[in-house]
């Protein structure tokens, strides 16, 4: 367990360039959680431009009814 | 151990008891779904008894996974998590025993409610307002302890399970001011009432269930996997995202409805936005639990089964969500919605992510608050692998079947011929809910036994040693319990039920109160609900009809054909609860208005299976009351009389469409060459298609003695007799030609039991037909004569429709009276060939009134009949007492009656009068080809009215 937070503190490192837990995962004091700052992937981030792209063109064609709209 | 002592944040106690009750409504809940799934295929099972049809099931079975089973534990779970999250006390704990109580109190006696026939309309927000009281009371005051606890907690750092708490609880409360106060009491109508319960359904799902769900994931995943949470940047994206996405969706509910489109497309695209906070959850869920799977599956204990049954969930959750988002699209809409596609989704999603995150929690919480260890992992093992399969198979068998069955509709399928199709795939959903509720019933019982024998938790397990504080830590602003519950809570939710609600109140466009009328194109006012069809539409609601029957027609092609036209937004004018539905487990009844005869409505009420072999409609019997003598029909009481007129009322605000609708439009009909060796195959298929469809009414010696026929006035035709009213062949009560049988069984005959059958392939038409004539000897003993012929129709002209008249006086008033309304002089004393009274045609009714044109108002029909008689009836043969010139000119006489009725409808129905010329020139065209032709005289268009009609029918006399 030990390593694998170790390994994610480099990778956010690495992505990020800085982790603000540096000392490790942030603990929650009485819930015992703790959590990673992490980082977004990249790929998510393509996803999400793609579907805004995707979403402007949408309204913008679909904005008003073709006619007829029979399908 | 003295468990209280050491969780000294919490209560044990009262999450115990919230716990407890969980697990009664996760038993209680699923297993009416479970009723309700096997009277999909067994409809009997607990049939003719109101309380336990699928109308009054349904809501409670829905309300009561969605409020009981997942929110109980979910709010016994908030008891647990927010104290150690804020590590402080709940607010006002003791609260939380009166809350468990009154959130008792509202889910038994609300689902009573439902039981009982309260039921508002609609869709997840049925409670009637004693209950949305109770609901809501427990809310607030949980909304309190859990703000109250934020704000005074010693946690500087607001962990992301928070956020969606406190955010699911803002939510809600606004959500369902929106469901209990503005959906039935702000005077909200029609479309824009249809747009609002949009935005609720989905805020249920998205705004509560989501949230709640993943509040307890993010909690007790990293608990269960013992790993950290992946990365807070993900916690981050996914929760503001879906605040800001969610919100927009709900019109998708009701997508190629009269909802303006624009409305619609914006749903679509945040729709397809979701995918965003939902991959950025699911990628955060995965990457905890990465390094841990082996753990996680080898664990034993609570917190193991809580890490399985959130990575459960999570995968469910991923292919759910995405099936719901593509689904908003268009085109998947025509190849999913209104089927058990949807259901599917719901399934996928609300069951399989939703509730299998609840049952997470408590495999963790359950041994931390009784103090010892689960009694039998392998009993929870069970409890898992029964939820992995019987979800599973409950869902790609709900995908499966939704898609089989919208194909069949795209395809032009008759609709209970697609029901029949779904009867073994319910089967597999019964078999599937079965797993589901078992796999539940272990868990309770493994959770009863963990309470009483289970094994000690060793202190550690119960507590551990709190961490140190980090002081230093920085919360962003979007970190902060104000701009989760503000921003998030409520500017972003206040954005969208602008956008997609408030907006269209303010577009008058979207609460008009005309239509177009289908035959003339002009527009015209709809008619407010009388007194009786509203009581109508209040029976309509209290049984539920509307779970299983959509009212609006989609611009599809195939539904236009099967139904009528599309849906215009004025139709629904006067429409609170708007009553759209999500799904068509029966037929859309948009259009069902003079459809049938209310004697055939009254008889279905009474035993749909009487006269549907396949359907899967409940028994209404309490709609019924004793007849009056024994032996005789049992007579529609208050309750089915106003039912029958709300029925008989839908779809007729747009006029008279039903005299030009397309798939009923047969004129020669069709017919086929029997021979030797295709006449048995064609008899086994119509034998066939006469049991499915024709027996209940016909019955099974053709005899017109079927079950159903004890309701009707117009009894259905014996064919053992061979006469048939409607035939092109000359001579009193001649047989008929095959073309003559289809176009009657395609058209149906209007006013009467008699429905259209076009909707069943010409085929089987085709062979039904043969069948039928099995039943009388005259088919083996006579000779089928050739058709009359009809000679070309003259112009319309005002002098053939004066002569017309003349002859008409002369030849038809007798019986169908001076003004065509078959009031005449011996109209009273008429029976047919079995001795039952008969009616002259009254030609001025419209389409499918009773007593008016069966056969619809077209000319060359008209034409036939007058010259070969109706069989079986008084209605005599003409042929070589009157010229076909005369008969025409009668033809003309007698659509000019129909004409002028329409007009004065119209009319009254505020169409603009100065139309009225090319109105007429319209409906002309709709019934006589020579009009269509342009043959029509302009006087006819122009002048053809009560005031000049008789002086030209004096000239005519002349």
């Amino acid at each position: 367990m030990a390593a694998n937070d170790e390994q994610e503190n480099e990778k956010n490192k690495a992505v990020l360039g800085s982790d603000p837990y540096a000392d490790g995962p942030y603990e929650y004091r009485d819930s015992q959680l703790r959590e990673h700052h992490g980082h977004i992937p990249l790929w998510l981030w393509a996803v999400t431009i793609v579907l805004i792209v995707w979403g402007i063109y949408y309204l913008l064609t679909y904005w008003s009814a073709p006619h007829p709209v029979i399908y | 151990m003295d468990v209280e002592a050491n969780n000294s944040l919490v209560n044990p106690r009262l999450i115990k008891w919230w716990l407890g009750w969980s697990l009664v409504w996760l038993t209680v809940f699923p297993l009416v779904g479970l009723l309700v799934s096997i009277k999909f295929h067994y409809p009997e099972f607990l049939d003719g008894e109101a309380w336990l049809t699928f109308g009054r099931l349904r809501p409670v079975h829905v309300n009561g996974v969605v409020f009981g089973a997942f929110s109980t534990p979910f709010l016994g779970a908030l008891y647990y998590m927010v104290p150690r999250l804020c590590g402080i006390r709940m607010y006002k704990e003791r609260w939380g025993w009166g809350i468990l109580a009154l959130w008792n109190v509202f889910l038994i006696t609300g689902s009573i409610s439902y039981l009982m026939g309260y039921n508002s309309g609609f869709e997840t927000a049925e409670y009637e307002w004693p209950f949305n009281i109770m609901r809501y009371l427990a809310l607030v005051l949980v909304t309190i302890q859990v703000v109250g606890t934020m704000y005074r907690r010693k946690e500087k750092k607001v962990y992301v399970s928070l956020w969606y708490a406190s955010a699911a609880l803002i939510w809600t409360l606004i959500n369902l001011f929106i469901g209990g106060v503005i959906l039935p009491h702000a005077g909200i109508f029609g479309v824009d009432n249809a747009a609002m319960h949009g935005l609720y359904i989905h805020y249920v799902v998205g705004l509560w269930l989501t949230p709640a769900g993943l509040a307890m994931v993010y909690y007790f995943l990293p608990l269960g996997s013992g790993n950290p949470l992946y990365s807070h940047r993900l916690s981050l994206l996914g929760f503001w995202t879906l605040a800001f996405c969610y919100p927009f969706v709900g019109t998708h509910h009701y997508m190629l409805s009269p909802i303006p489109y624009w409305t619609q497309t914006i749903a679509v695209v945040y729709s397809m936005l979701l995918i965003v906070p939902v991959w950025a959850v699911t990628v955060n869920f995965f990457g905890t639990a990465k390094g841990r799977w082996s753990a996680i599956a080898a664990g034993r204990d609570g917190a193991s089964y809580a890490a399985k049954f959130c990575m459960l969930g999570a995968m469910f959750y991923l292919i759910g969500c995405f099936q719901g988002s593509t689904e908003a699209l268009r085109r998947m809409q025509v190849l999913t919605h209104f089927s058990d596609f949807v259901i599917a989704h719901s399934h996928f999603t609300v069951l399989g992510a939703m509730v299998v995150w609840a049952l997470a929690s408590m495999y963790y919480i359950w041994p931390k608050v009784t103090g010892r260890e689960l009694w039998s992992y392998k009993l929870a093992s069970w409890h898992f692998w029964l939820t992995v399969s019987g979800i599973t198979l409950m869902v790609v068998g709900l995908m499966t079947q939704g898609l089989i069955q919208d194909e069949m509709l795209e395809y032009g399928a008759n609709f209970v011929d697609t029901v029949k199709e779904m009867k073994p795939w319910w089967v597999t959903r019964t078999i599937s809910g079965a797993l589901i509720d078992i796999g539940l019933l272990l868990m309770v019982f493994n959770f009863i036994k963990t309470a009483q024998h289970g094994a000690a938790l060793s202190k550690e397990a119960v507590i551990s040693a709190p961490s140190p504080l980090h002081p230093s830590v920085r919360v962003a602003w979007y970190e902060k319990p104000q701009a989760v519950m503000m921003v998030a809570g409520v500017a972003f939710l206040g954005l969208a039920v602008y956008s997609q609600g408030i907006s269209l109140l303010l577009d008058p466009a979207t609460h008009v109160k005309t239509v177009t009328d289908a035959s003339t194109g002009e527009l015209i006012k709809v008619a407010s609900y009388t007194p009786k069809e509203l009581r109508g539409r209040e029976v309509y609601i209290r049984e539920g009809c509307w779970y299983c029957h959509s009212q609006y027609i989609r611009p599809l092609s195939d539904e236009q054909f099967r139904w009528g036209p599309q849906s215009q937004m004025g139709e629904n004018a006067y429409d609170l609860p708007h009553l759209f539905g999500t799904r068509r487990i029966g037929p859309d009844l948009t259009r069902v208005g003079l459809k049938y005869a209310t004697g055939w409505h009254a008889a279905h009420h009474w035993d749909p299976r009487n006269i549907v072999p396949d359907s899967i409609m409940p028994r209404f019997s309490w709609l019924f009351k004793a007849p009056d003598k024994a032996g005789d029909a049992p007579e529609l009481n208050a309750d089915g009389v106003a039912l029958m007129a709300y029925l008989q009322r839908l779809g007729t605000s747009i006029g008279d469409w039903r005299e030009g609708f397309s798939s009923t439009q047969v004129d020669k009909g069709m017919s086929l060459q029997i021979t030797p060796q295709n006449e048995p195959q064609l008899l086994t298929l119509g034998q066939h298609v006469y049991e499915r469809r024709c027996i209940g009414c016909h019955g099974v010696n053709g005899d017109g003695k079927g079950p159903a026929a004890i309701f009707f006035q117009t009894k259905p035709r014996d064919f053992t007799s061979g006469i048939f009213k409607f035939r092109s062949t000359p001579g009193q009560d001649s047989l008929p030609t095959d073309a003559d049988l289809f176009k009657t069984i395609t058209h149906g005959l209007w006013g009467t039991p008699m429905p259209p059958w076009y909707s069943i392939s010409a085929t089987k038409r085709l062979a039904v037909i043969q069948y039928i004539k099995t039943f009388s000897k005259r088919w083996k003993q006579e000779k089928v004569a050739s058709p009359i012929e009809i000679s070309p129709e003259p112009s319309v002209t005002s002098a053939s429709i004066a002569h017309g008249k003349v002859l008409f006086d002369q030849n038809c008033s007798v019986c169908h009276g001076e003004t065509g309304e078959g009031n005449g002089t011996i109209a009273n004393s008429l029976t047919d060939e079995w001795g039952h009274a008969v009616r002259p045609a009254n030609f001025t009714l419209s389409a499918g009134e009773q007593g008016g044109e069966k056969l619809g108002h077209d000319s060359e029909h008209v034409f036939q009949t007058i010259m070969t008689g109706v069989g079986g009836t008084p209605m005599p043969v003409f042929q070589g007492q009157l010229k076909p010139d005369e008969a025409w000119n009668i033809v003309h006489y007698e659509q000019s009656l129909r004409i002028k009725a329409h007009e004065e409808n119209l009319i009254k129905a505020g169409m603009d009068k100065t139309r009225l010329p090319e109105a007429r020139r319209r409906l002309w065209a709709e019934l006589s080809p020579a009009a269509r032709q342009g043959n029509i005289d302009s006087t006819v268009v122009n002048a053809m009215s009560s005031d000049n009609l008789p002086a030209v029918v004096e000239t005519a006399k002349e």
